[in-house]
């Protein structure tokens, strides 16, 4: 039972605006095992960034969060992240967790020099004695990351260097303190497909030789395929679909994630014809009492509209949360 | 940027005079035999020529040597008080923009006040609670000035803050004063230094302004402003004695205009020329 790092049970985040309680993520369970890599998926708005922030304690001032997220530390010490305080949360966040942003262009100071801002948290969290022994271990960090002739490179300023470089610049800011877990949102959205594989296999690179845990945040079901060994598929703030991902892959239970899948272009396939998923994301705040998904749903039901389906499993490790693949498992 | 400056003629130009300038007015004891406040009542008002560039004044001073001091003063008024100004406008605007709510609310009306007191009027107030000298001049430019750099440095700032590289920082656990001395203020430079190079211009305007209308700058201190209001009781007979200093502060506030310009098309890089 304690193999897991992270565990997250009934998260719920909510943003008030004009008074009112707007539920983002609305009681989410979610658990991140040792050294293993997790793909977060979903479309845009449906919580995916929320959750993650809500982990680094760094949602904005007019959201709140309720429900429990437990630290699993490798020491054997268990921690409940959403009860520390603020400084005990940063002094943990450092150096146990890293983070990697999806937009490369703004995530690194402009004025600051590359090697100074990778060293900035060994300062911080005083994990060094010195300058010289500081920039030592970002040279080779930044060589780690798979940046060319890091020593050029520690003075260089960021707007020198490409955006796949700015992101393994991030990595290497995020792992530098040999966190536990890296969490990623969208890392690599904003790069190319070339630049997107190299950064994908260097995150499970950087993940197997530091048994480093990780949470993919992501939309791009390739990035999930490539990368991850479990999957969370997240739809309007719920967790509809949970599966390790080869399961995932071969047999898609929930209709959400079928489309999502079938949604993906494929080569060979009839260049006339787009699958989508019919319909739009429903507005936030408006609460329904069945599914969040049954409007968009292709095997609909009477009950979908009237009642909420419970999570179930449907082979070992692989949880629905469908009427209609309830059924199927009976 | 030294580079892109040397490039741009305009602030090549204007550089080059103000540093001609500064040079001659640090220099002008070497340069001229005569004193600021020397006076011979002998060669009163005389017309230029004669030993005296610009002829002397109603006592007998020499023009060309006091316009030299008075520069002295006008590029103090220059400097000082201006990076003073942006100094505590930083402050104001960083504190504004980071404790929203309260602390923002009253920093931002206060230099609303501020702001709404016409700028000649403030100062006047100043100079005649602590009367007139060169300090309660610098005072007064601050309190003129700090309220529009605030502003601009608070939406600035306010930009900054919601980049992704200081989240980053707050999750490495970077305090505040970090955030803010590391990563805030060094974004920030650029938008100072052209609020530092727009304002120099009409502090020094402002000063000549005050020392003209007798409330500035008191003699025996010499000012350009202050030369310019003695004579204008002679303007009609001897003008080169008001057209000289008055001509100084132009060629001064011209040419730091220009260079504020520039700098201000340099950094900005939709405006660079590639």
């Amino acid at each position: 039972m304690s193999d897991f790092l992270l565990k997250i049970s009934n998260l719920t985040v909510s943003v008030t605006r004009n008074k009112q309680d707007i539920p983002i993520v609305k009681g989410i369970d979610m658990d991140i095992p040792r050294g293993k890599i997790v793909g977060l998926v979903g479309e845009s708005g449906c919580g995916k960034s929320m959750t993650a922030k809500s982990i680094m304690g760094i949602l904005p001032r007019s959201a709140h969060m309720n429900g429990s997220i437990l630290w699993n530390d490798p020491d054997g010490s268990q921690t409940e992240i959403t009860g520390l305080k603020e400084k005990e949360l940063r002094k943990m966040c450092g150096p146990k967790i890293g983070m990697v942003f999806q937009e490369p262009m703004t995530s690194l100071n402009p004025m600051m020099k590359i090697g100074d801002q990778v060293a900035e948290v060994l300062f911080i969290h005083k994990l060094v004695k010195n300058r010289s022994e500081a920039k030592e271990k970002v040279i080779r960090t930044l060589g780690e990351v798979g940046i060319p002739e890091p020593e050029r490179h520690y003075n260089s300023y960021p707007h020198r260097i490409s955006g796949g470089m700015r992101q393994r610049v991030m990595i290497a800011m995020a792992v530098i303190c040999e966190p536990s877990l890296l969490i990623a949102d969208e890392p690599t959205t904003a790069l190319d497909v070339t630049i997107e594989a190299q950064i994908l296999k260097l995150i499970r690179h950087m993940c197997e030789t530091h048994n480093m845990s990780a949470l993919v945040i992501t939309h791009n079901m390739g990035v999930v395929s490539t990368l991850c060994d479990k999957v969370y598929v997240m739809y309007m703030g719920r967790i509809l679909e949970r599966a390790p991902v080869d399961q995932l892959f071969k047999t898609p239970i929930h209709p959400y994630t079928r489309g999502l899948l079938s949604s993906i272009p494929r080569i060979h396939a009839n260049p006339e014809y787009l699958a989508t998923i019919p319909g739009n994301t429903p507005e936030f705040g408006k609460e329904t009492v069945g599914c969040d998904f049954c409007l968009r749903c292709s095997d609909d039901q009477r009950r979908c509209f009237f009642e909420k389906p419970k999570e179930a499993e449907i082979e070992k490790d692989h949880f629905v949360s469908c009427f209609s693949a309830n059924n199927r498992s009976k | 940027m030294i580079k892109l400056l040397r490039q741009n003629k305009t602030a090549l130009i204007s550089g080059a005079v103000i540093l001609v300038v500064i040079i001659l007015s640090t220099l002008a004891p070497l340069l001229s035999k005569y004193s600021e406040t020397s006076q011979d009542l002998a060669h009163r008002l005389m017309a230029p020529g004669n030993g005296h560039l610009f002829g002397t004044d109603e006592l007998g001073r020499d023009v060309l040597t006091r316009i030299l001091y008075g520069t002295r003063v006008s590029l103090f008024i220059a400097l000082l008080p201006t990076a003073l100004a942006v100094v505590v406008g930083t402050f104001a605007g960083v504190c504004s923009a980071l404790f929203n709510g309260v602390i923002d609310f009253a920093i931002m009306r206060f230099a609303d006040v501020m702001l709404s007191i016409p700028g000649m009027l403030l100062s006047m107030v100043v100079l005649y609670t602590f009367g007139g000298s060169l300090s309660s001049v610098v005072i007064a430019l601050i309190l003129i000035e700090w309220g529009g750099i605030a502003r601009v440095v608070r939406t600035r700032a306010l930009e900054i803050y919601q980049k992704e590289y200081i989240e980053a920082a707050i999750i490495t656990g970077a305090g505040q004063g970090r955030i803010i001395f590391f990563h805030i203020i060094p974004n920030l430079i650029p938008t100072l230094i052209v609020l530092f190079t727009l304002n120099i211009p009409s502090s020094i305007l402002a000063e000549s302004t005050l020392s003209f209308l007798g409330i500035g700058i008191q003699p025996p201190q010499v000012s350009l402003g202050l030369m310019t209001g003695y004579s204008r009781q002679y303007l009609f007979q001897m003008p080169w004695l008001s057209l000289a200093p008055s001509g100084m502060v132009m060629l001064l506030v011209l040419s730091f205009n220009f260079l504020g310009d520039a700098i201000r098309d340099i950094l900005d890089p939709k405006r660079r020329q590639l």
